[in-house]
């Protein structure tokens, strides 16, 4: 009889989390603590402790001060972070649980900013709705330490591609291979997580590693996508090193001393799309080089760059070290670094939107999303400056004892050796063919997306249009990509993962007739304004039965919520619920 | 050792290599890899650099200068508009 060990190593755990960054060491420690007798594996393909975002981050984690009320937080974000695309409910009881989830960090050793008595020290934002404490940035290595000693398995450098289902499409394991051997590896649970971030289509400007794969496994076996068109963002970088002025959205300046940010976005709490849109008009008029004066710091840039917390614990001293070799690279480019840096956009699409409950549960049985993956799919989502890692902790506290519960009460199913073959077959067919088509092709491609603001930015139905033709193109190479060697091989799937992940965002925005969002916002040129009444609607994307991209619309249940957009009329059918 | 691709260029003193491999360990982008033959931490992949210079930040020995040479391929802000 045919054996799973015939085809590669197999390991057998009752909660596999595929990725070991923070949300996915906070879920396996949650797990674990939650009912000690559970055995539980976090699987990633770089190294534990060093993987995933929060090694790029450390700016600061939201919290909350005893006299900052959720629900005030919860009014404020659905207006002004998602724009009435919150799930309202899930939102509210997030922001409730932040200071909970520090408390958590705390309790595994990671490293925050404390008052004397030995609390954490929790700062106020400049709006005083929500905190931010300093974190370390090598918050993960805490973590790792941390999950050892509770018992939890950590496995270095092997990636994962694929999820395996049972016969009623329950997810039970996942397939890859080792990171250097290139064997193939088989994982066995009871319940699965993909904590393996988002994607962020590579050479893009940015730090984070996720190449959509977690998404596109999921995706391939019935996990819904939400929110994917409100991707889009951009973030203002100093031109010396394409590195985030963090908070200096307030103080660009162009060439004859304007400052363009109070023509444009005045007075902005966060980084938008129209202040951009601005600059890019400035220097397309010929009033660029534009800088960002920092001699005397605004309110934002004191809190979210922390340069104004650098003496009172809030920026640790990783942090600020990592910064330092930043800027002293920065300097060998010769471009104007100092206190009025010399600016520019780098705009940015990062997949996050596989649907989640509050207890970051997927539509499909038996797969958590933890962490960024699921970040504008769980949709209390919008954008909280700290929430990255806040995230990280909320997620993994909620699905670690989620998946605790429910792989506790659940028997092991064995996988389909026939399924697992055809699965292995897949991933290893790039070592095989007859052609010499590489990856980097498909990346430089989408690379060329985001260097333009009609693509990302400013959408419209003919440049939306062109996006998804080229990615037609672009898949008819995916079946032509080789490699030779375990690190080629992951990027030819790393390659067909992102597209897959790109052609989601832009489907989704061709489908969302209107303008509507904030940082994440999604302009339409042809359909400017934002439109309550035929557009208070989640868009959810899923793989359809014949494997082509099925769309469908769903409404926003506003009539459950507090906060509603003027004029908001309840639809036939459905009554007030939230005052009942 | 001098590695460069068309972003970076890697300079590494290999005789001061301890081979402790922190920077392969460091790496979320697979750039780093451990030569047996040269018995020493080598820029296998430097296309991937995503220019976080965390690999030289972590060196035990020194060893690793990244030396940046294309920060922004394509400035957003100076392209034209492509849909009329």
């Amino acid at each position: 009889m045919a054996n799973l060990k015939d085809l590669g190593k197999v390991y057998t755990s009752d909660i596999l989390i595929i990725g070991g960054g923070i949300a996915g060491l906070c879920t396996a420690i949650k797990a674990k603590e939650t009912n000690p007798a559970l055995d539980v594996l976090v699987v990633d393909k770089g190294s534990i402790g060093y993987a995933g975002q929060s090694g790029k981050a450390g700016n600061g984690i939201t919290g909350r001060l005893p006299h900052q009320n959720p629900q005030a937080m919860a009014d404020y974000l659905v207006v002004n972070g998602g724009d009435y695309m919150n799930d309202q409910e899930f939102l509210l009881d997030y922001v409730s649980t932040n200071q909970e989830s520090l408390e958590f960090l705390d309790h595994c050793g990671v490293k925050l900013s404390k008052n004397e008595d030995g609390s954490i020290r929790v700062f106020p934002m400049p709006n005083d709705l929500w905190g931010c404490a300093g974190i370390e940035l090598g918050s993960c290595f805490s973590l790792r330490d941390y999950a050892l000693k509770v018992g939890v398995r950590l496995l270095d450098r092997v990636q994962l591609f694929e999820l395996l289902t049972d016969k009623a499409g329950a997810v039970i394991g996942a397939i890859g291979f080792d990171c250097d051997k290139m064997k193939c590896q088989i994982f066995k649970a009871k319940a699965v997580a993909v904590a393996t971030d988002g994607c962020y289509f590579k050479k893009v400007g940015g730090m984070f590693c996720g190449y959509g794969n977690g998404i596109a496994s999921a995706y391939r076996v019935g996990a819904l996508m939400r929110n994917a068109e409100f991707s889009c963002s951009v973030e203002l970088v100093h031109k010396a090193n394409n590195e985030a002025v963090y908070g200096g959205f307030n103080l660009v300046h162009n060439k004859d001393g304007v400052n363009v940010s109070q023509v444009y976005a005045p007075n902005a709490e966060e980084t938008t799309p129209d202040l951009h849109i601005g600059l890019w008009k400035e220097v397309q008029e010929g009033r660029g080089p534009l800088y960002c004066d920092l001699r005397v710091l605004d309110d934002m840039s004191a809190h979210i760059g922390g340069m104004g917390h650098v003496n009172d614990g809030r920026m640790m001293a990783d942090k600020l070290r990592w910064i330092g070799i930043e800027m002293a690279k920065a300097a060998q480019t010769g471009i104007q670094l100092g206190q009025t840096p010399e600016v520019t956009s780098r705009m940015y699409i990062q997949g996050e939107f596989l649907r989640a409950d509050r207890e970051f549960k997927t539509n499909v049985e038996g797969l958590w999303a933890p962490g960024k993956i699921s970040y504008q799919g769980s949709a209390y989502w919008g954008w909280v400056r700290g929430d990255g890692l806040g995230n990280g902790a909320q997620c993994g506290m909620r699905a670690g004892a989620s998946m605790a519960k429910f792989a506790t009460e659940k028997a092991a199913v064995e996988p389909d050796y026939e399924q697992v073959k055809a699965l292995k077959d897949k991933i290893y067919a790039p070592l095989n063919r007859p052609t010499t088509r590489k990856p980097k092709e498909v990346f430089d491609a989408m690379e060329q997306v985001v260097f333009h603001l009609d693509n990302v930015i400013v959408k419209s139905e003919k440049s939306i249009q062109a996006i998804l033709d080229m990615i037609e193109e672009l898949k008819k190479v995916i079946p032509e990509l080789t490699a030779e060697d375990a690190h080629t091989l992951a990027k030819c799937h790393d390659a067909a993962d992102s597209l897959l992940c790109l052609e989601i965002v832009f489907r989704a925005a061709q489908m969302r007739k209107e303008t509507r969002g904030c940082v994440y916002r999604h302009i339409r040129t042809d359909y400017p304004e934002r439109d309550n009444k035929n557009w208070l609607k989640w868009i959810n994307v899923k793989q359809g039965e014949n494997g082509s991209m099925e769309l469908f619309t769903e409404d926003i249940p506003m009539w459950r919520y507090p906060v509603r957009p003027e004029g908001y009329e309840i639809p036939e059918g459905h009554a007030e619920e939230y005052y009942v | 050792m001098i590695v460069t691709s068309s972003d970076v260029k890697f300079v590494v003193d290999t005789d001061r290599c301890c081979g402790c491999k922190v920077c392969v360990r460091r790496c979320i982008e697979d750039v780093w890899h451990w030569d047996p033959e040269k018995n020493c931490a080598v820029p296998k992949y430097p296309d991937e650099c995503v220019l976080c210079y965390q690999c030289e930040m972590d060196c035990k020995n020194n060893c690793i200068e990244v030396i940046p040479q294309v920060v922004i391929k394509s400035d957003p802000l100076l392209n034209k508009p492509q849909y009329e």
